[in-house]
């Protein structure tokens, strides 16, 4: 468990959900009968594993991305708090490639939930980030973003069927 | 699901949202056995409160406080996707009013995963916020924030001793 905020740890963690999205996306696809559905997982699959490339590369060079100082002030305990939720993300993940899912919804749901928790951490982060290298965080974000609209949509979509 | 959604349909989710909360909070305020959840269970209601009373007054003068669209369809389609997750969690709310919690853990880990929905929700809500009124709506994160943080700390001494 995390006992202090720290950006470092939390790429660390970052790393480890993404790859773990990775083969939970692989899993999805493979298993996945409608094209649409098995499309979307494998151009998932693809994405987290640039993303895990973009942390790596962060993790190997922390002063050219992270402000000096860290200072979260008031907010310390909340940086805290979503660090704690991503390591039970990751653990909730790995539970997730080995039991499978009952229902494409249910994959859907947790795809949702992935993306959710990787928006929230990842914007926490950008605070201390550098000016400069905050457009890649950026990029990863909003990818994230356009991936949480690409579940919600064929979520509806499949409720609709 | 609202299909032509504007911001002020997320304004009237997010009071929706946080009364529903209150009610919440009331049974979990009467149920708790220990003094230190139970004072986070009255902040929650407090902040609830106030938040549904500043979600309100932006819905009803949402000209003020909202940035409207040029052309149909222009919201981002982020912030679509975002409103009808809102909504199933105002239900979710709702529900778990009718149904009590086994445990406080489980009370804890629902109002963690409500704090961090909010959070999500009213962030991307920032982009259509005209900026002189974003305080109201920074001060809000702000206490989820805040909140969260206490209901982590309580939710990892509860797993110590529940889980």
């Amino acid at each position: 468990m995390l006992e202090k905020f720290n950006p470092q740890e939390i790429l660390k963690i970052a790393v480890a959900v993404e790859e773990n999205g990775r083969k939970l996306y692989e899993n999805l696809e493979k298993k996945a009968k409608d094209p649409e559905l098995k499309q979307m997982w494998a151009h998932l699959k693809d994405q987290e594993a640039d993303h895990k490339k973009v942390f790596e590369q962060m993790f190997e060079n922390l002063a050219d991305y992270f402000v000096a100082e860290f200072n979260p002030g008031e907010y310390e305990g909340y940086l805290k708090a979503i660090s704690f939720e991503f390591v039970f993300t990751r653990q909730l993940i790995e539970e997730k490639i080995t039991e499978g899912f009952s229902s494409e919804i249910q994959a859907l749901n947790f795809g949702i939930h992935i993306e959710k928790k990787s928006i929230l951490v990842y914007s926490a982060l950008r605070d201390y980030f550098l000016p400069d290298k905050k457009p890649v965080l950026d990029k990863v974000i909003e990818e994230e973003k356009k991936h949480l609209v690409e579940l919600t949509t064929l979520k509806k979509k499949i409720e609709g069927k | 699901m609202p299909e032509n959604f504007n911001p002020r349909q997320m304004l009237q989710t997010a009071f929706e949202a946080e009364e529903a909360a209150r009610k919440l909070h009331s049974l979990l305020i009467e149920s708790s056995q220990g003094q230190e959840l139970k004072k986070i269970w009255q902040q929650l209601d407090e902040q609830s409160s106030v938040h549904n009373k500043v979600f309100r007054q932006m819905h009803q003068d949402a000209t003020s406080y909202v940035v409207y669209e040029i052309a149909s369809g222009e919201y981002n389609p982020y912030l679509r996707s975002i409103v009808p997750e809102y909504i199933a969690v105002c239900k979710n709310i709702n529900d778990r009013v009718a149904k009590p919690f086994s445990s406080e853990l489980e009370a804890v880990e629902f109002a963690v995963y409500l704090e961090i929905e909010a959070i999500i929700t009213y962030s991307a809500l920032k982009e259509y916020i005209v900026p002189d009124k974003l305080d109201m709506l920074n001060k809000i994160i702000g206490d989820k924030k805040k909140i969260l943080a206490k209901l982590s700390v309580c939710k990892r001494k509860l797993q110590k001793t529940q889980g």
